[in-house]
């Protein structure tokens, strides 16, 4: 037996590890231990880790009042009717036991799955106001607003699940005491060129015009993880709005969120704004032509098998339904290709996003739904949320956040 | 061997372990390792190929993954022969813990990357549920903590432990 494997071939082996035992691994030796916790292995593990992403599913169960985090399966159909799934229906002991679960699942109200169909996240951050959001999820990296609607600074925490380890940000430098009432738009993502994180933050003030937070450019200030500060970005905001708690994705190293002209301006135009984490400028794409001059468009962006995609809420007279748009070629207006309608019969409350294997996942009566755009069929899939708290993001096992020591929430 | 034969044959080289032992095996089979294809190009394989960091029984292991990765002679694979290739290579790397870390060390002196995949990706699975004690003794790794450092750093993880 070779005494002495060389570093390079240990990490060959432990960058194929799962994190939880890449944490207890540490305590193997002193080389081990700093070995795991090198950015250049934690960098390597994340190349591996890349290549298995999951579905992270994000809900408020308001019964519970409980903040759900739950990973699934990125490839395979979401789990749906956990019951029939894993229960044999023919044997006479299942009737009685369904009546004890029903009865259980009433009294914990709300979600319930079989554990095998998904792994729960603990989340570190007790919510304290009436909101949990996710900005975004990067590397195995999230980024969460701890937020009030209207005029106060929320907060913001970047937590990475896999190593349990979450951080608080420090308050803006652009806050209510200092600016007074403003509603504020959020991106998350990575830096690739300078291998940070960042949030970027885009607030509009109350303004002077008869349509509050209308005036435009925005102020715009970056928090960055390398720093453990707030700046102020010195490219001039887009003259454009985006909407409170308008959706975002982050996809080709830049934020994108859908926006339109102010109101008080003539020619009213949709758009798609960029911002660009590496340059840390603003950039626009064009709306499908169809879309671009309604006034009042539902809109949010999504990503569909890694293409920019767009899901508008369409109302012309008594039609009421949504629609799914990709930009095929990414930046190439022209290439903007309708893929299908969501016509339910019914009204819809939001689309959460779109999976792998092209289920579209959506909410209706604060109950999560998979449609089927093939089949349009739409199936219930047992997990009871409040509407706005939905959200669906890739996610991987990182050690990103490993090497953090200040403004440490919990280990 | 006369030379007209010679040229009809494949082309030999010949492999010296650290412990002395020879091997012949065919040119374009060893060439599988990145490190064995440059020395070839190099023209450094005058008569004996010597591979010091491998014992005769390893590098016996390794010449044998070789024939079996070796580019066909009649063009592509088949999916058939893939399939059956990826058995062989399970098969392969179901060895002893001792014998796997030297292969995944040879995989490493020869930069044989599909080998190296191979057994770092059964070492992982090896490793992937065991106890911080079973690694020291796969690995035959000292522990230098002191009592107090380890129980600190297991008490500040502690969810990784159950």
């Amino acid at each position: 037996m070779s005494e002495y494997l060389p570093n390079e071939a240990i990490i060959e082996i432990l960058s194929r590890l799962p994190v939880k035992s890449l944490m207890r691994f540490r305590c193997v030796c002193k080389t081990w231990y700093s070995l795991i916790s090198s950015p250049y292995f934690v960098a390597t593990h994340l190349n591996h880790a890349l290549s298995n992403p999951h579905l992270l599913l994000h809900h408020l169960d308001y019964q519970l009042n409980k903040e759900r985090f739950t990973l699934h399966s990125f490839d395979e159909p979401f789990p749906r009717n956990h019951f029939t799934k894993h229960l044999d229906y023919s044997s006479p002991a299942i009737h009685i036991l369904l009546l004890s679960l029903d009865q259980e699942i009433e009294e914990k109200g709300g979600f319930f799955a079989y554990p095998s169909d998904f792994i729960e996240l603990r989340c570190l951050h007790q919510r304290v106001n009436s909101f949990l959001y996710v900005v975004g999820s990067s590397n195995g990296l999230l980024c969460l607003a701890d937020d009030v609607f209207g005029n106060k600074v929320g907060l913001f925490v970047l937590w990475n699940p896999s190593i349990q380890k979450a951080i608080s940000l420090p308050e803006p430098n652009i806050g209510f005491r200092s600016y007074g009432s403003f509603i504020h738009s959020l991106g998350f993502g990575y830096d690739r060129k300078t291998d940070d994180y960042k949030l970027v933050r885009l607030v509009y003030l109350e303004g002077t015009t008869n349509i509050r937070f209308n005036d435009v450019p925005p102020l715009v200030e970056i928090y960055t993880l390398r720093t453990g500060a707030w700046r102020s970005v010195e490219a001039p905001g887009p003259p454009y709005v985006i909407e409170m708690w308008s959706s975002s994705v982050f996809l080709n190293g830049a934020v994108h969120w859908p926006a339109h002209t102010p109101r008080q301006q003539g020619a009213f135009r949709n758009v798609i704004v960029l911002f660009d984490m590496e340059d840390e400028a603003f950039l626009e794409v064009a709306m499908p032509k169809s879309l671009q001059g309604a006034e009042h468009l539902n809109v949010t962006v999504a990503t569909v098998d890694g293409l920019l995609a767009l899901v508008p809420f369409n109302e012309s007279g008594n039609e009421e339904f949504h629609s799914v748009w990709v930009m095929k070629e990414y930046g190439v207006a022209e290439s903007w290709t309708k893929l299908f309608d969501i016509d339910i019969g019914e009204r819809l409350e939001r689309v959460i996003g779109v999976t792998k294997n092209g289920e579209v996942l959506l909410t209706k009566a604060g109950k999560l739904f998979s449609y089927g755009p093939s089949s349009q069929q739409t199936l219930d899939l047992h997990i009871c949320g409040q509407t706005d708290s939905f959200s669906l993001d890739t996610y991987v096992e990182s050690l990103v956040l490993l090497n953090i020591t200040d403004g440490v929430l919990e280990n | 061997m006369s030379s007209t034969l010679c040229c009809s044959f494949a082309k030999n080289v010949t492999l010296r372990s650290s412990d002395g032992q020879t091997f012949e095996v065919e040119e374009a089979a060893a060439q599988v390792s990145q490190t064995i294809k440059r020395m070839i190009e190099d023209g450094c394989t005058g008569s004996v190929i010597p591979v010091p960091n491998l014992t005769g029984p390893v590098l016996a292991l390794v010449i044998e993954y070789f024939k079996k990765h070796s580019p066909p002679s009649d063009g592509c694979p088949t999916a058939l022969l893939e399939m059956e290739i990826k058995d062989w290579d399970a098969k392969f790397v179901a060895v002893d813990n001792d014998t796997l870390l030297d292969l995944t060390l040879a995989a490493h002196y020869l930069e044989i990357q599909g080998l190296l995949d191979l057994t770092c990706h059964r070492v992982a699975d090896i490793l992937n549920d065991n106890s911080v004690e079973k690694i020291r003794e796969i690995f035959h790794i000292k522990n230098d903590f002191t009592p107090e450092e380890e129980a600190e750093e297991r008490s500040k993880i502690q969810w990784a432990f159950e």
